[in-house]
Order: C-alpha cells, then sequence, then structure tokens
C-alpha cells in the first residue's frame, strides 16, 4: 500500500471517529452495554502438481497460519460502535467499523483484502509450420512461442477501503448530507502475451507489473419537505495504472523464408524493428450528477423522477463520452387491491469519433500509396427509450395476480456505419400470479416472453462468396483488398436471441418456524432464427430442492439438491469445428 | 479528434410512453382511500413484556429499541395500541404487520425508511416478489442489519440459479466472502453504491475500471453489454464467458483464414530466427489459430494503441 491510501484511511477513519466521541448527548445514567469475542485459530495451505489454475480467489499463503478474528459491538444509549476484523493470511484480511450516534451521525469504514490468483497460459499449442504440399514440404507461414518467464506464478492482491457517512444536519431533521468513498487497488502481475508476425508468427508471453489504482467519491444532500423527497449526488471517480508499461520488441517485418523482399513485408505494418509499448491502460475519470425528486402522494402511490448527466474521459487519447438520462416511476393504487406501476426513460448517449492515421499501404511500391486511414464511430453513441407498466391485483393477501408489458428500443446512431441508425426494439411482457392460503405455505408462478427485433450482431458478416466480379479493384494496383472484400460477404451472425421464453414456479412449505421444504423450476428458451443463416438457440433448466430443520437453536440443518442445465448452439462454431 | 453533430430526436414511441405516464398521474388523483385507527390505547412496553418476555429482552439491544430510549411505546411504535390485545390476548387484535402486507398497501417499515435509499422501493421488482419486509429481516433481533439469514445465503433462498452459478468453476468470490450480493445489487433501489452514472455497463465497470475507456480501438459488444460475453454470477468456461474460446467468438466472427492451411509434420526451426524451433503436426495450424483467440487478440475489450498490421486497419486489438 502506498502512502495516500494509508493517509485517507486515517483521515476517514479519524473524521468518523470524532464525532461519537464528542457527542454532546452521552447520557451519564444510561449504562455501556458491551460484548467482544475472540476467535484464534491456525490452518494449513499445500498445494501439488500444476497449482496455477486452482483457488482463483482462495488460495491462501503457501503453509501453516495463524487466523484470528475479534468483534466488539457496544451501546451506550442512543450510540453504538461495532468493531469486527479477521486476518486469514497475509493476503487476506478485513476490517469493518462502523459507529451511530441517535438518529443523527451514522459512519462506517470497511478495508478487505484478497487475492486473485491468475492463470498462466503455456501457449503449447502455439508450434506449428504449414506444408505447402501433400508431399509435407514446409512452407512459409508457420508459428512458434517463447515463454520469458516460464515458472512465473501470476497474481495481483486487491485492498479495498470504503467508508460511508450520512449526517442529518443539526436542527433540520429533514436535511441529510451524505458522504462516501472507494478506494480499489490492484497490486501484483500478470502474464501478458504479444503476438507479432511478419517474419514468422511468433508469441512472446511476459510478466507485467498490475498497479491499477480506483478511487470514488461521492457528495450528495437529500432533504423532504412534506411529501417531497429531494436529492442530489455527485459522483468522481479516477483510475490510473501505475504499473509501468509493458515493451516489446517487433521482428522486422520480412518474409520468413525469403528475405530479399523486406520493404514488401515492412510497407504493410504500422510498427516493425522497433520496440513498441503494448497493453496500455489509459487513464480514466469519470464525473455524474445525479438529481432526484419524489412526491409521495400519500395512500394513492408515489411520483419518482430522476435526471443525470454524466462525462467519462479516457485522459490518455482524449477521448470523451457523455451521456444524458431521464426517469420517470409512476406507482398507482387505483383501488385498495390494484396497483399499477409506470416506467418510462430516455438516455442519449455520444462518444467522441475518433481518426485513425496509418501509414500509406504499400508506400513506395508498385500499386502502393494505399490510404488505409479511417473514422472510428462509435456503437456507444445511441438514444435508449423505455417504458413499461406493470398491473397487480391482489383482491385479498391469498392471492396477488401480476400482469406486465414494456418497450425498449436502442437506436444506435454509427452503428455498422456512420449515420446508419441501426436499431434494436425489445418487447416483454409478463404475467404471473402467486398464491399464499397460509403462512406455512406459499406459491408462485411466473411467466415471461421477449421479442427482439434486430438483437446486437456485429458489422461484419460470417462468410465470403466466391467470386471478385462485384469488387472494384484498387486503385493504383490489380489487387483486391480489405475494404473491397467486405462487399463479398454474407450471412448474419449474433449469439443474441430474438424470442426469450421463460417460466418460474417456486413452492414453499414451512410447517413451523423451524422447518422449511422448498422446491422450484426455472426454465428458459432463447433462440434466433431471424438470421439469413444461421440459427442461435439457448436453453436453461433448473429444477431444485431444499429442506431446512432447526431442532434447536443450537442446530440447523440444511440440504439443498439443484440441476443445472444450460445450453447455447451456435450452429456457425459447432458445424465447422466439426468439419 | 472530430465530434458527432447532435443527432438526437424525441421519437414517437418515448412520446407515448410519456403521454401515458402522465394521463396515470391525473387517473390517480380520483382515487383515495382511508383507513380507521384501531379502537384501543397504548399500554407501555412493561405490558408487553408480560407475556411476550423473550421478545421484548432481544429487542432491548435493538437498533429500533436503542433509537427509541426513554420512550417506553417502543412496541407500540409500530404495532399500534395494545390494550385491546393485552385483555383478550387475540392476536387479531393488533397490529401485525407482516400479516397486514399486501402489495397494493403502503408499507408500514416505509413510513420511517423512506430516504433516497428506499425511494423506488414501492414497485421495484424486489417488492412485489416478497410478502413483506420480514421476508428478509427479523424486526426484533439484534442481527447485522436485523436480517434473518446474512448474505449470500438468504439471497440464495430465494435465488437458487444464482446459488447454483456461484459455485461454477469461474465466479465472482462471493461464496469466498469477498464480494456480497449487496456489492451489485441494491435490494431496497435502483441504485448501487459507488457506480457514477447510469449507463449500463457502469455496474461492472465500477470494480473494473481499466476496462472502461473509451478507447480509440473498440470492442463493440463491450459498448453494448457485458452481458454478451459474460455471465457474472458464474459460468463453467473460464473468465465468466458464456461459452469456451473459440465457440464464444466465433459465435460472431468467421474463423482465421489460416485455419485452412495443413499443418508440416516434423520437426522445424523459423529460417530467419534459428533459435526459434519446433514439432510441428498435420493439425497444428489449426491448433494455433482455433483454440484461444485471446491469446494473440489480448486487448479484446479495447485498446488505444494500434495493432500491427494496416491491413487490419489497426484494429485487431492485438496490442
Amino acid at each position: 500500500m502506498k502512502r495516500p491510501f494509508l493517509k485517507s484511511l486515517v483521515v476517514v477513519t479519524a473524521v468518523l471517529i470524532l464525532p461519537c466521541l464528542s457527542s454532546p448527548v452521552l447520557s451519564q445514567e444510561e449504562p455501556t452495554y458491551s460484548v467482544w469475542s475472540l476467535w484464534l485459530a491456525g490452518h494449513y495451505t499445500g498445494y501439488e502438481d500444476f497449482h496455477k489454475k486452482i483457488g482463483e480467489f482462495d488460495r491462501g499463503e503457501e503453509g501453516a497460519m495463524p487466523e484470528v478474528k475479534l468483534s466488539y459491538s457496544g451501546y451506550k444509549g442512543d450510540q453504538s460502535w461495532d468493531f469486527f476484523g479477521h486476518f486469514y493470511d497475509p493476503k487476506r484480511a478485513s476490517l469493518d467499523l462502523s459507529g451511530r450516534s441517535r438518529d443523527v451521525f451514522s459512519g462506517k469504514v470497511s478495508y478487505r483484502s484478497s487475492y486473485r490468483q491468475r492463470a498462466t497460459d503455456l501457449l503449447e499449442n502455439l508450434m506449428a509450420r504449414e506444408a505447402v504440399d501433400q508431399q509435407n514440404t514446409p512452407g512459409g507461414k508457420m508459428f512458434t512461442y517463447e515463454h520469458e518467464n516460464p515458472d512465473a506464478d501470476f497474481g495481483y492482491t486487491r485492498h479495498e477501503l470504503k467508508t460511508d457517512v450520512q449526517v442529518k444536519v443539526p436542527g433540520s431533521a429533514d436535511l441529510t448530507l451524505r458522504a462516501f468513498h472507494r478506494s480499489i487497488l490492484e497490486k501484483g502481475d500478470d502474464q501478458k502475451v504479444v503476438s507479432m508476425h511478419c517474419s514468422s508468427c511468433h508469441m512472446v508471453s511476459k510478466s507485467a507489473d498490475v498497479d491499477r489504482r480506483t478511487h470514488t467519491i461521492s457528495a450528495g444532500v437529500e432533504a423532504t419537505a412534506g411529501p417531497v423527497l429531494l436529492s442530489y449526488l455527485g459522483s468522481y471517480r479516477t483510475f490510473k495504472s501505475e504499473a509501468a508499461v509493458p515493451g516489446a520488441f517487433y521482428d522486422t517485418a520480412q518474409h520468413p523464408v525469403n528475405r530479399t523482399l523486406i520493404d514488401e513485408f515492412g510497407s504493410r505494418t504500422v510498427f516493425n524493428g522497433e520496440e513498441v509499448p503494448f497493453g496500455q491502460i489509459p487513464e480514466t475519470e469519470k464525473m455524474a450528477h445525479t438529481l432526484k425528486v419524489k412526491t409521495d402522494m400519500g395512500k394513492n402511490g408515489d411520483i419518482l423522477g430522476s435526471f443525470t448527466n454524466s462525462r467519462a474521459k479516457n485522459k490518455s487519447a482524449g477521448l470523451e463520452v457523455t451521456g444524458n438520462s431521464g426517469s420517470l416511476k409512476y406507482v398507482v393504487n387505483p383501488s385498495l387491491k390494484t396497483k399499477v406501476i409506470a416506467l418510462a426513460s430516455l438516455a442519449m448517449i455520444e462518444s467522441d469519433e475518433a481518426q485513425i492515421d496509418l501509414p500509406l499501404w504499400r508506400d513506395g511500391l508498385t500499386g502502393g500509396g494505399q490510404d488505409f486511414s479511417w473514422t472510428r464511430y462509435s456503437n456507444l453513441t445511441r438514444t435508449v427509450a423505455k417504458g413499461s407498466a406493470e398491473f397487480i391485483y391482489q383482491p385479498n393477501r391469498k392471492y396477488r395476480l401480476f400482469l406486465s408489458a414494456g418497450y425498449e428500443g436502442i437506436e444506435r446512431d454509427d452503428y455498422p456505419y456512420f449515420e446508419a441508425k441501426g436499431k434494436t426494439t425489445k418487447l416483454k411482457a409478463s404475467a404471473g400470479g402467486k398464491y399464499r392460503p397460509n403462512s406455512r405455505f406459499w406459491g408462485r408462478i411466473r411467466y415471461s416472453f421477449e421479442n427482439i427485433d434486430d438483437p446486437f450482431s456485429p458489422y461484419e458478416q460470417m462468410f465470403e462468396r466466391a467470386g471478385t466480379d462485384v469488387l472494384e479493384k484498387l486503385e493504383y494496383n490489380n489487387w483486391y483488398y480489405y475494404f473491397q472484400r467486405d462487399d463479398l460477404r454474407y450471412g448474419s451472425v449474433t449469439n443474441q436471441p430474438s424470442n426469450v421464453h421463460s417460466v418460474e414456479l417456486n413452492l414453499n412449505f414451512r410447517p413451523d418456524q423451524n422447518a422449511s421444504l422448498s422446491a422450484g423450476l426455472k426454465a428458459s428458451l432463447g433462440t434466433n432464427r431471424d438470421t439469413d443463416s444461421l440459427d442461435f438457440e439457448r436453453t436453461q433448466l433448473q429444477p431444485q430442492v431444499s429442506a431446512s430443520v432447526a431442532p434447536t437453536p443450537m442446530w440447523n440443518l440444511f440440504g439443498s439438491l439443484a440441476y443445472m442445465y444450460d445450453k447455447s448452439n451456435g450452429l456457425a462454431a459447432v458445424a465447422m469445428m466439426d468439419g | 479528434m472530430l465530434k458527432s453533430p447532435k443527432r438526437f430526436t424525441f421519437k414517437r414511441p418515448v412520446g407515448i410512453t410519456l403521454a401515458c405516464v402522465i394521463g396515470l398521474v391525473f387517473l390517480s388523483l380520483v382515487y383515495v382511500s382511508g383507513e380507521s385507527p384501531p379502537d384501543a390505547v397504548e399500554v407501555g412496553d412493561e405490558t408487553c413484556s408480560m407475556c411476550h418476555d423473550e421478545v421484548s429482552q432481544d429487542f432491548k439491544s435493538n437498533i429500533h429499541s436503542r433509537l427509541a430510549v426513554g420512550d417506553d411505546h417502543t412496541c407500540e411504535a409500530c404495532h399500534g395500541p395494545g390494550s385491546k390485545h393485552a385483555e383478550d390476548g387475540d392476536p387479531a387484535s393488533i397490529y401485525n404487520a407482516p400479516k397486514d402486507f399486501t402489495s397494493t398497501g403502503k408499507n408500514m417499515c416505509a413510513g420511517c425508511h423512506r430516504g433516497v435509499a428506499y425511494s423506488s422501493w414501492d414497485g421495484l421488482t424486489h417488492f412485489e416478489a416478497v410478502e413483506g419486509c420480514s421476508d428478509c429481516h427479523k424486526i426484533h433481533t439484534e442481527k447485522k442489519h436485523l436480517l434473518a439469514k446474512q448474505e449470500p445465503q438468504l439471497c440464495f433462498d430465494c435465488h437458487t440459479l444464482k446459488r447454483s452459478q456461484a459455485r461454477m468453476p469461474s465466479h465472482h468470490p462471493v461464496i469466498e466472502g469477498l464480494v456480497g450480493c449487496l456489492d451489485c445489487h441494491s435490494v431496497h433501489s435502483e441504485d448501487v453504491k459507488y457506480t457514477v452514472g447510469d449507463d449500463d455497463r457502469e455496474l461492472c465497470l465500477s470494480c473494473h475500471t481499466s476496462l472502461s475507456g473509451p478507447f480509440i480501438f473498440e470492442h463493440e459488444p463491450v459498448n453494448e453489454d457485458c452481458g454478451i460475453c459474460h455471465e457474472p454470477h458464474g459460468t463453467v468456461a473460464d473468465k465468466l464467458l458464456m461459452q469456451n474460446e473459440p465457440f464464444l467468438c466465433l459465435s460472431c466472427h468467421p474463423m482465421h483464414f489460416h485455419v485452412t492451411l495443413v499443418g508440416y509434420e516434423g520437426e522445424f526451426s523459423a529460417p530467419l530466427h534459428p533459435e526459434r524451433t519446433g514439432v510441428s503436426t498435420r493439425d497444428g495450424i489449426k491448433q494455433a489459430v482455433l483454440t484461444k483467440c485471446t491469446q494473440c487478440h489480448s486487448e479484446v475489450h479495447g485498446s488505444d494503441l494500434p495493432s500491427q498490421s494496416i491491413s487490419g486497419a489497426g484494429r485487431a486489438l492485438t496490442r
């Protein structure tokens, strides 16, 4: 942990604790109640064989390790405080501290550290050379790999510090100030693989430092005036990687066998024969303002409106994304037995375009000088409109019926090409019921259907037609290349369904406070047969049964059996891989 | 960098939706309902504890009781006047919030718990699914947040599919206790603390900030929805992927153009780099380009750096 991180921990802890200690309302007459517990133990962790792929999050320090837990809770009158600390090993520990004074002040500080084991890709599949004929004559295309640190054990420790403070302004019971903060620090190392081609496709595995820092602070105020609740929250987040950007030497581009064509291959690459950075993580920041207004309409329901403005920035590249969104939620009880929930929202996101400048292709060579520079338009630039209404009918405590319908329209202004106005439309409907004849039994069933018109799909088509008769040749040579070949592509493909049916059934039986039995089934079928040549299908099925018995306050026996079936069919992948 | 001109227009469906909402507001003003107070008077906590001594004892250290120090009517603050119940002992003669809960009525707890943290509670999917606050909270205990069980077990009791997914080979460390359901899900409202803005991807990006971009070279599904490739609760495939590579990638992308090459069988060394040696098989090229796409396309979430090939227009996300 770096010093600023510790400093913020100390400052925030002091800010939190001081009001508790200096509270003027500490009643001398009130006794102090407290309870604490100390838990001492030890554990041993050992590994055998290749252990780099196991225990992504629960891999402890190897060897014997003491373990300590300490908890302390106390209260005096209307003030209370709690502490909980757990030391598992040097990479995994947690600490929670919270306090409350009357209904005026409450604060929490929590710290948590954990270790994430990263897998190591051995790259062993990347070793091959082409044969140019059936006589096994070696060709020029080949793959080789190299591990700079084959014995490295990659992973990083994650530290997370959170604080949360709420203060009611003295003398004004309806004005509350809120502030919270979170810092995440990830430090360690990870595997980075860099690939270079021209002169052989060569993959190099390197160890790269991880030092990622995310800080989020939020502050706001909420005020209540009669039935109206008004709140504002401003949030700011920064991200920066303090780790050195890894670099790799990219081979000089040349024909893998016949090195006389250096210029020919060199003119096909943006860079070669030099050390360049890779895996660079940009420094980013994001600011958002959220305003909310809620009007409580008494027995009749309430209306909630919100507006959010946000701006995200990639400081390294100078790119920005701005967003404005508003929503309105209206909950109304037309009668004592019915309720209507209506939602409407509109969001508009605009992402900067980027001009990509590339060297001229085959510059200085015959037929060269082709300009492959292009403008990157973003599919993040979009307008999203949502609307839904749900009707609930509850004639008595035993029955409750639901009926809902919803709409969502996503219009991507620049996808798949500039001003394309590609649009996805979703229509949703759902119906269900709940039956609870008494406090011992209840059951629920719900069916949902979603129709998605033009779900998200990549702009590139799947296959390439034979022949080049529809293409225009490049201006200065007879070749068909890159952009021209896009016109030969056909076969739209996606892994997104166009129709989804879902059913959910739950049955619960609780004969008394100490026993329960439940059974349920969830099933969904998503299909897409709208594409011109390739179908997609996903099936999920999960029956489950569980039982719980607590014969005494000291014993609680719980058993659960769940079966999960999840199958996805993307015929493009399966058919070709089988072939 | 160039900036796009503003191209947003107010669409008809949005207008219709808003018109419907405004119409509902006016309709609601027609209906007003009322409720009579119970015919009883307050008797104080002492009277309650004469019969409910165990509950009363637990309740003394409860946050609700502590916030009402000096008030000896803490039970009746929620249950209402208890004189009639004290006389006849009939459970029906005193207010009992769990038994009174209806989705279409006003929630009693919401009378106090009504700040912005609960602003969208009424009408939230979670609210409509439960039989009242007491489904998750045991009001008289002194447990943390008065929960009947601690998360994730409390959540898993209803969300059984998530319980299964949380035990898949790849999962967020919920079972390990390093991430809680409440870190991503806000139970009482639609707001999740520590997210900035309301972009649909923000829930993921608030922790995975290094992937937030915006990047110069983008991977479009990353802008669209993290759920296109990832199932956050747990998967069989590595890295919470919906399917293993290369199948996931092949559900959108064609296969690599080198895949049809027949492999050389035998030992080889790269002519220009004799130190790079290996053994190739007939299927070697297929294994190389059809095993794991992210071995080469490592910056699959986006990058500011152009990839090596000009003919790929720098957007191959290999760097």
